[in-house]
């Protein structure tokens, strides 16, 4: 009798546990839960200073009012960066053929802001077509910012062992008031389309 | 033996797993995470646990149900670090890591150790092989997962992992085939018999 009732209490907990653990079988990996978790509680976007291809300087408060669609990248990265850079591509050729532009903002972010200078932002953008207002290359001033951006969004930098990093590469989808609320894969046009019109 | 030198070696292992330079050397490889500081832990509870067993004053009577119900704790507790997100939440939160630290000695290892002795040969040869096709699967999926799993650790490790479970998976049914076979020979009445 007591061994059942033990048996029981094991298997609820245990079964309690795991529930918990996944967010109700929602989330078994770091990335999942960080997407769930923005979803459910949006958080605020620092606003911190971010210097640009030419040398100028941007707060990211002044995106208060649109949509930014945010990325975080590397100019050095040979993978995944150049696979967000052309699903931005292709949503800012969207974004100008239905006359989106000024409502929406894509945001690129540098987290290797020692190796990425304006002339490597503005190098990396043309591969692209070029910077201009509906798309920013830029790259934090200083590291504790960087630090508070990644913290926010939840991209973990890692080096690779070979000069370069792995980082977890997304759409992060920040609403007008400046709340990052959703996260998307980064080959995602169609649905960051549909969430950017939602949000507007 | 067992009896003398088991809580210093149980000691000695968990100063090992959780000593801070050496546990973050641990954590910084996927395979060494889940592999050998893991397993420390675990191995470190279980010593505890058999000792505990041995004193016939501790939970007195219980039987084989009780020990079904110390496995299965172990098993959920085992279950829960090896999401994923956990593991990553253990590499990038201090908070965290002790919980694992903590839970893989308390609610694994000691459980596992005391209710191992409490079950009967063909209930500890079903969990045997249990363990091995779940580690072989986890194998598997590890060497074949598409994506990146852990924000810690680079996707390159994934196959390492899943090569490594395959490995100690294949050690493991070894075991226990010659086990079953060897205990055939002695005793034919009772295939499945496995010694304490």
């Amino acid at each position: 009798m007591r061994g059942l009732a033990s048996l029981a209490v094991v298997l609820m907990l245990g079964a309690a546990a795991l529930w918990w653990g996944t967010d109700g079988l929602a989330a078994f990996t770091a990335e999942g839960a960080r997407r769930l978790e923005v979803v459910r509680n949006p958080r605020p976007v620092q606003p911190v200073a971010l210097e640009d291809h030419r040398g100028g300087v941007t707060d990211f408060a002044s995106f208060a009012g649109k949509v930014v669609l945010l990325e975080f990248i590397y100019t050095r990265c040979p993978t995944i960066c150049s696979t967000l850079g052309s699903t931005f591509e292709r949503i800012r050729a969207e974004i100008v053929d239905s006359g989106l532009a000024g409502r929406v903002v894509l945001v690129t972010v540098s987290f290797d802001p020692e190796h990425d200078g304006p002339e490597e932002l503005a190098q990396y953008a043309e591969r692209f077509g070029g910077a201009d207002e509906s798309w920013r290359f830029l790259r934090p001033r200083s590291r504790p910012e960087l630090e508070a951006l990644l913290e926010t969004a939840e991209v973990t930098v890692l080096p690779d062992g070979q000069g370069g990093f792995v980082h977890n590469a997304a759409i992060q989808v920040v609403d007008t008031r400046g709340r990052l609320v959703r996260i998307l894969d980064a080959t995602a046009v169609d649905e960051a389309l549909v969430v950017a019109r939602g949000l507007m | 033996m067992m009896r003398r030198y088991g809580a210093a070696l149980a000691t000695v292992l968990l100063v090992i797993a959780v000593v801070p330079p050496l546990s973050a050397w641990w954590e910084a490889s996927l395979v060494r995470h889940l592999l050998l500081q893991v397993p420390m832990l675990v191995l470190a509870g279980l010593i505890f646990g058999s000792l505990l067993a041995r004193r016939s004053r501790f939970l007195p009577g219980s039987g084989q149900m009780e020990g079904v119900a110390a496995v299965l704790l172990a098993a959920f507790c085992l279950a829960f670090w090896m999401l994923p997100r956990w593991l990553d939440a253990a590499v990038a939160d201090p908070r965290v890591d002790a919980a694992k630290a903590g839970s893989l000695v308390l609610l694994a290892g000691l459980p596992l150790g005391w209710g191992w002795s409490r079950l009967r040969p063909v209930a500890r040869a079903f969990i045997w092989a249990n363990a091995v096709s779940m580690l072989a699967a986890m194998g598997v999926l590890y060497l074949t997962f598409p994506d990146r799993l852990c924000n810690n650790y680079l996707a390159s490790e994934q196959p390492e992992l899943g090569r490594a479970l395959l490995g100690l998976a294949l050690v493991l049914g070894l075991a226990g085939a010659a086990r079953a076979m060897l205990d055939g020979r002695t005793r034919p009445g009772d295939p499945l018999a496995g010694g304490h």
